[in-house]
């Protein structure tokens, strides 16, 4: 019983960081238009980046020579800041570019950060990665309970997003993004700054995943570049395009399935014999599964919702009065 | 200053003409459909394992297979067209739900790839090359075939794109649809053609580099981003800068290990890409 | 009373590549008139839209709008000094509804910085209850109330370019430059549009720069006409004037008759 319930937190932890990633990702996609298909390396700059702030000193023998010893919410914080900053590297020359170009660009300068990652040893360790990375409050909490703990850290991480994606999109800075979405050109007409939109944009979603990278590596303690593969990012599409575009719900929702999927089935091959070919199986149903949506349910599970001239009404209303 | 090595001319023109092989299906599906095709990797690696089917499944000779390989490619392309693209085109559906959607072909066939015939890598049932020395440079038998099969395909096309009325119409579509339609040329049959030349030409691409190295489901994909930047290098559409794109970034790619690790090898290719789209996204050939 | 030019466009010359598309455009639209833009397809029209609103640098020439010197404004500095252009296929915004449409328009919203929409609604209730307020009202005023929470998609492509034209009227611009406004319009819509053109510079003091191809519209509609072709004004005047220039026969010839 016990196993299982440790299991059911695990899954719950995997899948709360897909689903801060996806709503990273909706912000870029949902929101702004921006068809990133580099989202895993904010992830993974984010990760390393509180990796390397939190660990101690590095011995000699250690590959890697930065280690700041600085505490876990300085980590975090620096994790989400790099991922900004690299948003914003990235972004200069890439968001002037047609959609399907930044899918290729953004995939190109993701795997040159991958490159990066493996070879520069002195920064990253390379490939045999950074280990040994702490663990918040490893000693106060009891052993027992701190999966548990880390999954309620997860999810206030998620609430605190969602809460704030939420807060952008009935927005006035939301409209705009989604009038840049809709129809570049016409946003220009009526005098937008179009470019830093999307610029402000981007970096929110990237910092957004930054905040999933940092809570990641404190979670599995070790980091090597090949966890920041691409699957990392198609996961996080695939999450989107089920769960719905356009509305955070909708993200929380397809990570959670999508994960769930995953897990679920990776229990199922010795019933068959399949076991060998369970991956693939998986990916093979996971594909079609994109192809059928977008197909027949392009709007996915949980659809964009519009946002009535009552609910702006409201808004305005209630918050003023607190004034 | 470094002394050129005319090895790195070699290396590069081999894995540079497959390259272009590959790339040049995709400028011109990129040019005539108007969609970046995800999935165009996959067709490298379907005349692969189609080939290796016939060559150590059925034990045909390697050249049969080779030969082979195209027709069966082909079909699979015209077939995933037929019942995955053409609906979202009738539809309307833009760019970008045939980018996705292409996405999800590549998860699917890639895997379908893995599920039967596992990710261990396979090799053709061939007799060992021997490595020649040419003036001090060292070629392998595999080598010279790469280079002739892909200079003598790039030929046809040429020949293809040039004296045929197919070839025009295929030109005029990629470069200006609306124009081309309203000229009476039959698009939908353009399409079909683009599509058996480029899987083809592709299919050939996976054959020789299986022969070169090795099969593995993964090989194509790995290889897409190589081929975005070769068509981007050349201008979208142009299947003459295709060529010429594969061939420069096969030579670039190879010279790269005398300047920088070679395990950044691979990415040399992105590094070209990014910063083409970023400052002359019309490619090494201008606009048209 | 001295002519009061809200616009006037001098030796404006614009060349892409090789191509000549402006050749020394000359162009005056007095305040709270409907001056029409005519001429053959590939005259330079939407060319020198572009490029009076900002969208295209000219090479050479002069922009003055309002008494100020907009040659070589941004797009967005154009639209501050009251200069705003629509587009020939009524590109509202589609997935969003016609009120959000409309409040999108609204000029200087403070809440629409990613700072101030972060800190809340408290940081500019003003500026959004005015900019709301000026949607209801044109709401109202182009009868689209009953479809204020629909998907601008959703709506009839003759209420779309109303909607279109309604936001440009957020951005309390002085003149309004509408590219082809009948273009796909059934006969009896373009009539609407054609009467609420007329209902807004009368009644809110506007001033329209048309380019039109449907000159029974054109005609009924201008108090003045310039005529293109080949990125220059050949001839400018009243309707009855405009037929019959031998000039503008000519531009006509072989295409379709004014």
């Amino acid at each position: 019983m016990l196993e299982q319930f440790s299991f059911v937190t695990s899954v719950a932890t995997v899948a709360g960081i897909y689903a801060i990633l996806a709503i990273g990702l909706n912000v870029h996609w949902g929101e702004a238009g921006l068809l990133n298909f580099g989202h895993v390396a904010f992830f993974a700059v984010g990760a390393y980046t509180s990796a390397l702030l939190t660990i101690a000193s590095p011995s000699a023998s250690q590959a890697y020579s930065f280690g700041f010893g600085m505490p876990i919410p300085v980590g975090i914080v620096g994790g989400c800041i790099a991922a900004g900053i690299i948003a914003f590297l990235m972004g200069i020359p890439t968001l002037k570019l047609r959609e399907d170009y930044l899918a290729v660009v953004s995939i190109g300068l993701a795997e040159i950060l991958r490159y990066g990652l493996m070879n520069e040893n002195w920064l990253t360790g390379g490939v045999g990665g950074i280990y040994g990375i702490e663990r918040p409050l490893a000693e106060a909490i009891p052993f027992a309970f701190y999966n548990l703990f880390y999954l309620g850290l997860v999810l206030v991480a998620l609430v605190g997003c969602y809460l704030y994606t939420k807060k952008l999109r009935r927005s006035p800075f939301g409209r705009v993004l989604r009038s840049i979405r809709d129809d570049e050109e016409a946003a220009v007409a009526l005098g937008k700054e179009t470019f830093r939109y999307r610029m402000q944009a981007f970096i929110i979603g990237a910092v957004i995943a930054g905040l999933a990278g940092s809570l990641w590596a404190h979670y599995t303690t070790a980091l090597t570049p090949t966890a920041f593969a691409t699957n990392i990012t198609f996961t996080t599409w695939v999450a989107l395009i089920i769960g719905g575009s356009g509305n955070p719900k909708g993200a929380i929702a397809g990570a959670g399935l999508i994960i769930s999927f995953r897990e679920a089935t990776r229990y199922l091959p010795d019933v068959y014999g399949l076991g060998e070919i369970m991956p693939t199986l998986r990916l093979i149903f996971v594909g079609v599964l994109v192809i059928v949506t977008i197909r027949y349910r392009p709007e996915g599970l949980l659809p964009e919702r519009n946002i009535t001239r009552a609910e702006y009404y409201n808004r305005l209303e209630s918050e003023s009065e607190n004034l | 200053m470094i002394s050129f090595d005319p090895q790195f001319l070699i290396n590069g023109l081999t894995t540079g003409g497959t390259i272009a092989l590959a790339a040049i299906g995709l400028t011109l599906i990129f040019g005539v459909l108007n969609f970046i095709n995800f999935a165009h990797g996959e067709y490298l690696t379907i005349g692969a394992y189609a080939a290796f089917v016939a060559n150590v499944s059925l034990g045909l000779p390697i050249l049969l297979s080779a030969i082979l390989a195209v027709p069966v490619t082909v079909v699979f392309a015209l077939v995933i067209d037929r019942i995955v693209f053409y609906p979202l085109r009738r539809q309307g559906a833009g760019a970008l739900a045939l980018l996705i959607t292409s996405v999800g072909v590549s998860i699917v066939v890639r895997n379908l790839i893995e599920t039967i015939w596992s990710s261990d890598t396979r090799r053709y049932d061939l007799a060992a090359g021997e490595a020649m020395s040419i003036l001090g440079i060292r070629i392998t038998a595999v080598q010279i075939i790469i280079l002739v099969t892909s200079l003598l395909l790039m030929v046809g096309v040429h020949l293809l794109l040039t004296r045929t009325t197919l070839g025009v119409s295929m030109r005029a579509t990629a470069s200006n649809q609306s124009l081309a339609m309203s000229s009476g040329i039959n698009t939908e049959q353009v399409v079909r053609w683009t599509w058996v030349i480029g899987a083809g030409l592709t299919a050939v691409a996976g054959v020789l580099i299986g022969i070169d190295t090795v099969l593995r489901p993964t090989m194509g994909f790995g290889l897409l981003l190589v081929m975005f930047a070769a068509v981007i290098l050349g201008g979208i559409g142009d299947p003459y800068g295709a060529m010429l794109g594969g061939f420069v970034i096969g030579f670039v790619q190879e010279v790269s290990v005398a300047f920088i690790s070679a395990s950044y090898k691979p990415a040399v290719a992105f590094m070209i890409m990014v910063a083409l789209l970023v400052w002359k996204p019309e490619g090494l050939r201008g606009g048209t | 009373m001295s002519t009061e030019s809200l616009l006037s466009v001098h030796g404006l010359r614009k060349t892409f590549g090789g191509i000549v598309a402006i050749d020394g455009l000359e162009l005056e639209v007095k305040r709270n008139s409907i001056t029409g833009l005519i001429g053959p397809n590939g005259a330079g029209k939407t060319t020198a839209f572009k490029t009076i609103s900002g969208f295209h640098d000219p090479d050479e020439g002069e922009i003055v709008f309002d008494g100020q010197d907009i040659t070589a404004n941004s797009v967005q500095a154009i639209v501050d000094a009251g200069l705003t252009r629509t587009f020939q296929e009524a590109r509202t915004f589609p997935s969003m509804t016609v009120f959000e449409n409309l409040l999108i328009g609204h000029r200087g919203h403070r809440g629409e910085g990613l700072l101030q929409s972060t800190a809340g609604v408290k940081t500019y209730a003003s500026d959004e209850r005015t900019a709301m307020e000026r949607a209801d009202q044109l709401l109202d005023y182009l009868q689209l109330n009953d479809r204020k929470d629909k998907q601008a998609s959703q709506l009839a492509v003759g209420e779309r370019k109303l909607l279109e034209i309604g936001r440009a009227l957020m951005t309390e611009p002085d003149l309004i430059l509408l590219d082809e406004p009948m273009a796909g319009l059934p006969a009896d819509v373009t009539a609407d549009i054609i009467e609420y053109i007329e209902r807004i510079r009368s009644e809110r003091d506007q001033t329209f720069l048309i380019i039109e191809h449907d000159m029974d519209t054109i005609m009924s509609i201008c108090d003045k006409i310039a005529v293109m072709d080949a990125g220059k004004k050949i001839a400018a005047g009243t309707a009855e004037e405009i037929q019959n220039d031998s000039a503008v026969i000519d531009a006509y010839l072989g295409t379709e008759s004014p």
